[in-house]
């Protein structure tokens, strides 16, 4: 056993010691994943009815809903749900610290050494706890994205009512286009993500289970300590 | 309750019977359930798994729960309305002449409505009656906007339109104006209704001309309901009648399951 | 103010005289198709430089110029590009044949093959219009 293991036994933590991916953050992972597989299918149907590029029309068997008002109202439907359980998942994550613990700091350096090792095939995974520098970015991107989507959304939805924040974002087809690349950045994002996860299975377990229990006070920063994970 | 009512002197009273709504989408199908005779008079979901052998039950009773939420999204758009928030309003140099044309079926088969016969008829909790000619609408005072069509679909325009304040009219004609809803029957069998609060709007009207000219026949001459804060397909053309209601009824397009309120 | 029956000149509240309606003729020519579109009147500048794009939504090329023929029919100019706006070449394609939509203008009655088969438009015989004349267009939708 390593010394870290001795010297900072979890009963005597700061935080609550809870598991890497609490019950919360499970729940909501999941009702994420499949609103965002309802938003991206019926908002295909929705923008096959006036494309705003001419050369990109998404075929029928990709949309959810058999004719164009059945995209509309899924997507009318799915909007409450990834709103509610988004806002839900940034007060938890703000209160709760995870974010702090999980996404941050950012480093520029570590960034470069990990895409390289990416690169390489040698881009580890062996402490789940901790994530690394392309980790940290795509999530706080697809936060970022999904934040973006609904602002832009709500400024379609409601051009007049909110006609403050369409002039914000530089008019009504603007915001349409804004709307359009939040959502490619997030489609780009789940292919990334469920390629790696089923690359390394074990994280799908995790985001089922709940994985290891952590100490919240430890550090983020440095190397991961060893631990136990037959717990 | 009496089980005996008098006819209904409404245009708008609704057809008896079952919810015929998930059946609209299913048009084509029900067409040739009618032709082949089948269960003639009674049309059920269950005839319907039979002829095309799919189980059609699934996506009826999908279709009861979204347009439930669609119920739903309606009072809470309702909500977020607000009476006395003007849409922006643009330079004539950038309307757009002539304006898009759509409808649910093609240019060519726009049918022109003969001015001589047209009225504007009225319904329901509404003083005066009288139907009104084409001439007498000309007379009244006329309002003038220039803001933006947007289309469910997505596409845009800047248009000018100018007409008669529905505000002002439904003053004249003595409506009470504490009803919930202001319903329209069109010449092509279209129909819509607004939410009072969006009928009283200060830039919802009964739109007479375009870009100055009268309305060209495609765009709904003789007249047309024109609001800015409604999604395009709200802005029934060719209106030929005008209910003031406390009954909510179903739309042309809110029964193929397309939100009702549909405010922007 | 006189209302009159719908298929002769209308007139608005002061009398003046409507846009008149042509005659909706029958048959499968160009012009027969085009009246029953219920035409509109349009300025020239308005065409100029606007997208023309086949049934499927392509952009066949740019509107750059709108001319009368000595026959007295109107011809849009096209600055036809089989692929990605490159190596455009001018194709001039009938009134008759196209619908306003907004913005853009429909290539309803000719087929891309037929842009691509059309010999290359120069100036010559063909008389350009000024952009502030108004024409008139049929209308389409998709």
């Amino acid at each position: 056993m390593s010394q870290a293991h001795i010297d900072a036994p979890p009963t005597v933590a700061t935080g609550r010691v809870r598991q890497l991916h609490p019950l919360p953050i499970r729940v909501m992972h999941w009702i994420n994943a499949l609103t965002i597989f309802i938003m991206i299918g019926s908002g295909w149907k929705i923008y096959d009815d006036d494309p705003i590029f001419g050369w990109l029309q998404f075929a029928d068997f990709l949309t959810i809903g058999r004719w164009a008002q059945h995209g509309l109202q899924w997507h009318f439907f799915g909007m409450w749900i990834l709103a509610a359980n988004g806002l839900t998942y940034l007060i938890y994550g703000l209160r709760t610290g995870r974010f702090h613990r999980m996404l941050f700091p950012i480093s520029l350096r570590q960034l470069l050494g990990n895409i390289s090792d990416a690169l390489h095939f040698r881009l580890a995974h062996d402490d789940p706890t901790q994530y690394n520098m392309v980790q940290r970015l795509l999530y706080l991107g697809v936060i970022g994205a999904g934040i973006a989507i609904v602002v832009s959304g709500l400024a379609i939805w409601k051009p007049i009512q909110f006609s403050g924040l369409v002039w914000l974002l530089g008019g009504f087809q603007t915001a349409r286009l804004i709307h359009f690349l939040c959502m490619s950045a997030i489609f780009g994002f789940v292919l990334v993500h469920v390629t790696l996860a089923l690359l390394v299975p074990h994280t799908i377990v995790t985001m089922l289970s709940g994985g290891p229990r952590i100490d919240p006070a430890r550090s983020s920063q440095g190397p991961a300590p060893e631990i136990d994970t037959s717990i | 309750m009496s089980l005996l009512r008098p006819p209904s002197k409404s245009l708008f009273r609704p057809e008896k019977g079952i919810d015929q709504s998930p059946l609209i989408e299913y048009r084509d199908l029900v067409e040739k359930i009618e032709r082949r005779n089948f269960l003639k008079g009674s049309l059920t979901l269950g005839a319907l798994s039979m002829l095309t052998g799919c189980d059609v039950t699934e996506t009826a009773q999908v279709q009861t729960a979204l347009r439930a939420v669609s119920t739903w999204n309606d009072h809470a758009q309702e909500l977020i309305f607000r009476p006395n928030h003007l849409a922006p309003t643009y330079d004539p140099s950038q309307v757009l002449k002539p304006p898009r044309f759509n409808a649910h079926y093609e240019v060519e088969d726009v049918k022109p409505v003969d001015a001589m016969t047209w009225r504007l008829e009225l319904f329901g909790l509404i003083g005066d009656k009288q139907p009104w000619t084409a001439t007498r609408m000309f007379s009244l005072p006329e309002q003038t906007m220039i803001i933006r069509h947007i289309c469910i679909e997505g596409w845009d325009y800047i248009g000018e339109w100018s007409g008669v304040n529905l505000r002002a009219f439904l003053q004249t004609v003595g409506a009470d104006l504490n009803a919930k809803y202001v319903a329209f029957q069109c010449a092509d069998g279209y129909t819509e209704s607004l939410d009072m609060a969006t009928a009283l709007h200060p830039q919802t009207m009964l739109a007479l001309k375009y870009a100055g000219e009268v309305l060209p026949d495609p765009f709904g001459y003789p007249l047309r309901l024109r609001t800015a804060t409604k999604v395009g397909f709200k802005n029934a053309k060719w209106v030929t009648a005008l209910e003031v209601t406390n009954e909510f009824q179903q739309t042309y397009y809110s029964k193929e399951g397309f939100n009702w309120f549909s405010g922007i | 103010m006189e209302m009159h029956s719908p298929m002769v000149d209308r007139k608005d509240s002061e009398g003046t005289p409507l846009p008149e309606r042509l005659a909706r003729l029958e048959g499968d020519s160009p012009e027969a198709r085009m009246s029953r579109r219920y035409p509109q009147k349009i300025r020239v500048a308005r065409l100029l430089d606007a997208e023309i794009v086949a049934d499927d939504r392509k952009v066949l090329g740019l509107i750059r110029q709108v001319v009368r023929a000595p026959d007295g029919k109107i011809r849009l100019i096209v600055a036809y590009s089989r692929w990605l706006g490159l190596f455009p070449r001018l194709v001039a394609v009938p009134i008759e044949r196209v619908g306003s939509l907004g913005q853009q203008v429909g290539s309803i009655d000719m087929e891309e093959s037929e842009y691509i088969a059309a010999p290359t438009w120069v100036e010559g015989v063909d008389h350009p219009i000024s952009p502030d004349e108004e024409i008139r267009i049929a209308l389409a939708k998709r």
